[in-house]
């Protein structure tokens, strides 16, 4: 009886899924922004929706929903239906929850509608202060170990794994102080209350534009258009290389199981939404780099972005839970 | 003491529920991190519990000392003017009302509560409920749906 | 000094900017007024609607949506003891008992002007002296944010009403019901026993609504048949003396207003709760006493959540940095109408800033015409018999509860502390500190462990640097005087 029902039901979702894909969508649709309103994830979502809606003749209802570090609105979405009806808007946080003990989804569990681009990090410290290379910086930091303090986002944030990258490389010991966000963490620094963070260019390059801060190095294979002028972070640690390029990224994910060409179309609909030019302008004015990439493309960066993230987080002691027990291969 | 406030019916019994909560609460907050460093994750919420807990001890102290309201009698005044019959069966309705939301769907479930609870507590006109339920649920699906994009649940019907 | 000129009153000449700033207040007020319908809630839907508009017909819109909105609130605070958003908490104090004494249209009169004066106050400070107080705003370190949240805290002895110890437990509870979920500096679960629902923790507005709209609902029940009180609506504006009277409180906290609202850390609700401490301390003789429909515990907080918007603009416009939840929202759109926020704004589009303090301007002008209209029929919301308000009511607090992110398990929360406000009211537990421990914990939580870390968790240098720094010593000085002069030695002393 039972199996008869969800035999039933495959042939109706079937059905369904046929329907679907002629005139997706039919309604509106919602679309799960994993982070807060007004942050760099959010901006992002906004910023790329209304072309994409035009794409497709339809509304997307955007929602910020919030905590755990995303992983509420990963689970969300999760549970929706796999109609293609319920984006979900998120950043690079996923990849770690594993490792980081908070849920067992990630991106795996996603289709990649389009990974929209990818920020780089630089370190930046205040205008005036003593330091006139990153290569300083850090051997001040070996030479007084723990006495100098770096503005942090908490475990997995973005300061934290660059900080990790470089302990693999040139041992060092700061004193993480944790903020909120990017912006709260600039804001200390500003005010002298840390000495140094590194943060993603897009929330640090109006500052350093201002003059209220200054960039030691850009973590980068090479030097980035925003500021060509700051030596990338391989100029004074060769080693980092192999770990680069490495940054946040930002994109949209529907459920795997979603009807494939429903996701077609919401692929053509998101890259003319990421190739409209007020979306290239918010991200060229926020320092992002544009990735427009979708599927097995996608899929492997982000398999890639995980590995190396995650290993090296293990392997600092920084983790609650070993890569190994989750398949993520060692780089 | 003279002034001194009459303990209420159930009140003791309240007090002590509270102290119960704070010390498994307080209990919980030790679990978070122990005493491991001074900047860990479960400082302040052992500082809040602890204080939860002390307070709920000197209120508990206060309450037994208080003379009860009357000495006879206690569950019966409890059930009379703590938890009136009207109430507690408005009570009931508000929780089948929030249980129903997610299955039944926004727009149902809110107007059979509205329209009951009005015909409940307002016992006066059926038709004056009817309309007011009607027009006031229209604004707020009006408000919140379509102004300001909420997606509320939809339930199975609608 | 032409052109400056120019730019602030861009938004008065032009017709259609006009009109956007007018229809922004008027929305915000309601957008306000109504539970869980939050500014930053509006502006961010804004953001998708405005995309194809100019920039500055999107920000006039805003900046009204922000003025109205901040003040919206106090009105559900006043006719039905629920604040509209968290800044309007300490509105209800003394609000709500004032429309219980049939003096509801007089207590919104006195609202609204005095709200305008706050808000003109915040104006007035961007306009003069912006570049400073953002500067000031800088060197704000964390452990002076402990000091500012344990200011706040301390409102727990007076609010507490007959017992101590039941003010205390209440404010206690309110911390821990603010460091439910993941904890944001580490990621470790804090009282989630391993629900994914409870990760994201309890929002305060669920905690506000349970705890004062919830439980007043059920608490009315026990009296349902009392004729509802009559409302006195005399004259529109507030009696000439009666404003001069309050004026110079209203100064004040204006002032407290903007400097918290310009503290990236802080915004309105905490502003108006701090402003409220210090009109309980300094007013000798209130025209009632506090908590039973004083009109200076209404004055102070409206003064100082509205201050506050201008506030939170400073650091904004000027360094890029959100004052509050809001600007937050403000600096995103403005990325995606294509400008750059950060201190570069101001050299880039020059225009931006006297154009903001216009707008806003003109919301205040705009807010004191429609909050003074309409008070009558809002005051008949009041009359209305009770049967009917309280089902609507109870509908009205589960979707707006439901509105703040969209989780089912934030109605259940709600009504939960609904029923748990209703046992605390019935035995004489004063509710109100449980929202102001909801709203400070978790400031005093992350600042605290804050400096703590940054002190590398050596008490000795934790507590040094709270008297080396001019900053953390003033608010330290001024924490022990709070202190001692609550304490019985002091009055004691005072007494011979």
């Amino acid at each position: 009886m039972i199996r008869n029902l969800l035999g039933a039901a495959a042939a109706l979702s079937l059905v369904a899924g046929v329907a679907t894909a002629q005139d997706f969508p039919e309604r509106e649709m919602l679309g799960v922004i994993m982070w807060g309103a007004g942050g760099a994830t959010d901006v992002v979502a906004r910023g790329v929706t209304p072309a994409v809606e035009e794409a497709l003749g339809k509304p997307i209802v955007m929602l910020n929903k919030a905590g755990a570090a995303g992983a509420i609105s990963v689970a969300y979405v999760n549970a929706a239906p796999a109609d293609g009806y319920t984006l979900l808007y998120g950043a690079e946080n996923p990849q770690l929850h594993g490792v980081m003990g908070l849920s067992e989804l990630d991106y795996g569990s996603f289709y990649p509608v389009n990974i929209l681009g990818r920020g780089v990090a630089v370190v930046v410290v205040q205008a005036d202060a003593p330091w006139q290379s990153f290569k300083e910086l850090v051997e001040d930091a070996q030479a007084r170990p723990g006495e100098i303090k770096m503005a942090s986002t908490g475990p997995g944030g973005l300061p934290y794994v660059v900080a990790a990258l470089l302990n693999s490389v040139a041992p060092h010991e700061v004193t993480a102080v944790p903020f909120d966000g990017e912006g709260p963490g600039l804001t200390a620094l500003q005010g002298g209350h840390v000495d140094f963070m590194p943060a993603g260019i897009s929330a640090a390059a109006e500052l350093i534009k201002g003059g209220q801060l200054r960039a030691l190095t850009v973590v980068n294979a090479e030097s980035v258009d925003t500021f060509p002028d700051v030596p990338p972070i391989t100029d004074e640690f060769p080693e980092m290389a192999k770990y680069l390029p490495w940054g946040p990224f930002y994109g949209v994910w529907v459920r795997d199981e979603t009807p494939d060409d429903v996701k077609a179309k919401l692929v053509e609909a998101f890259r003319a939404g990421a190739e409209s030019e007020a979306f290239q302008t918010l991200m060229a004015n926020r320092g992002n780099v544009m990735m427009n990439i979708s599927g097995d493309e996608a899929d492997a960066f982000l398999d890639n972005w995980q590995s190396v993230t995650t290993w090296v987080l293990h392997d600092g002691g920084a983790t609650k839970r070993s890569p190994e027990e989750f398949g993520i291969p060692r780089p | 003491m003279p002034d001194q406030p009459r303990r209420q019916p159930g009140e003791l019994v309240f007090s002590l529920l509270l102290l119960v909560a704070s010390l498994f609460l307080a209990w919980q907050a030790w679990s978070i991190a122990g005493f491991a460093s001074l900047s860990s994750a479960g400082v302040m919420p052992m500082l809040a519990t602890g204080t939860m807990a002390a307070a709920g001890l000197v209120i508990l102290g206060q309450t037994a000392r208080r003379r009860p309201v009357a000495e006879q009698g206690a569950v019966r005044r409890f059930l009379a003017e703590v938890t009136p019959p009207r109430l507690a069966l408005f009570a009931a309705m508000i929780v089948l009302y929030m249980l129903a939301l997610e299955p039944a769907g926004f727009l149902v479930s809110s107007f059979a509560f509205l329209f009951a609870g009005m015909a409940f507590l307002h016992r006066r006109s059926l038709a004056l409920s009817l309309v007011v339920s009607a027009a006031s649920l229209a604004l707020i699906w009006l408000v919140f749906r379509h102004v300001f994009a909420v997606v509320l649940p939809a339930g199975r019907l609608f | 000094m032409e052109q400056t000129a120019l730019w602030f009153l861009m938004a008065w000449l032009d017709p259609g900017l006009l009109l956007m700033v007018a229809a922004g207040t008027f929305a915000g007020i309601y957008i306000g007024a109504i539970p869980g319908l939050s500014v930053t809630m509006a502006v961010s839907i804004l953001i998708s609607f405005t995309f194809k508009w100019p920039v500055d017909d999107a920000l006039a819109l805003i900046a009204g949506i922000f003025v109205g909105g901040v003040y919206g609130g106090a009105r559900s605070a006043i006719l039905l003891n629920i604040p509209g958003a968290p800044s309007a908490v300490a509105t209800a104090f003394d609000g709500y008992p004032l429309a219980q004494r049939g003096e509801a249209g007089r207590a919104i009169g006195v609202a609204t002007v005095m709200s305008v004066v706050g808000g003109l106050m915040g104006v007035l400070a961007l306009a003069l002296a912006a570049p400073v107080i953002a500067r000031f705003a800088l060197l704000v370190a964390p452990r002076d944010y402990l000091l500012l949240a344990m200011i706040g805290i301390l409102l727990v002895g007076s609010l507490a009403g007959k017992s101590l110890a039941r003010g205390i437990f209440a404010g206690a509870l309110g911390v821990t019901i603010g460091m439910v979920g993941l904890d944001p500096m580490t990621a470790e679960g804090r009282f989630t026993f391993g629900s994914l629902s409870l990760m994201g923790g309890i929002p305060y507005v669920a905690a506000m609504i349970g705890f004062f709209g919830v439980a007043e609902a059920l608490y009315q029940l026990r009296h349902l048949d009392l004729e509802p009180v009559k409302q006195r609506v005399g004259s529109l504006l507030p009696d000439w003396r009666v404003v001069k009277k309050l004026l110079p409180l209203s100064l004040r906290t204006g002032a407290i207003g903007v400097v918290i609202g310009a503290l990236p850390g802080t915004g309105g609700d905490i502003a108006a709760l701090m402003a409220y401490d210090h009109a309980k301390r300094t007013v000798k003789e209130p025209t009632s006493p506090f908590g039973e429909g004083a009109y200076e515990g209404l004055v102070a907080p409206e003064s100082a959540n509205n201050a506050a918007v201008g506030g939170a603009y400073i650091p904004m416009l000027t360094l890029g940095i959100p004052g509050d939840a809001v600007t937050a929202v403000i600096i995103g759109a403005l990325y995606i109408h294509g400008l750059k926020p950060g201190p570069l704004l101001m050299v880039e589009t020059p225009h931006l800033f006297w154009f903001t303090v216009g707008s806003l301007t003109l919301a205040n002008l705009c807010l004191l015409v429609f909050g003074l209209t309409g008070i009558r029929i809002f005051t008949k919301l009041v009359e209305c018999p009770k049967g009917i308000l309280i089902p609507l009511i109870l509908v009205l607090s589960a979707v707006g509860t439901y509105a703040i992110q969209n989780n089912p398990v934030d109605i259940y929360w709600m009504l939960g502390f609904g029923i748990l406000g209703y046992f605390m009211k019935v035995y004489d537990y004063p509710v109100a500190p449980v929202i102001l421990g909801v709203i400070l914990g978790p400031l005093m939580d992350v600042s605290y462990r804050r400096a703590m870390i940054s002190a590398r968790d050596d008490p000795l240098t934790f507590a040094s640097e709270f008297v080396t720094a001019p900053i953390s010593l003033g608010l330290t000085l001024f924490l022990l005087a709070i202190i001692l002069g609550q304490t019985p030695l002091w009055s004691k002393l005072r007494g011979r």
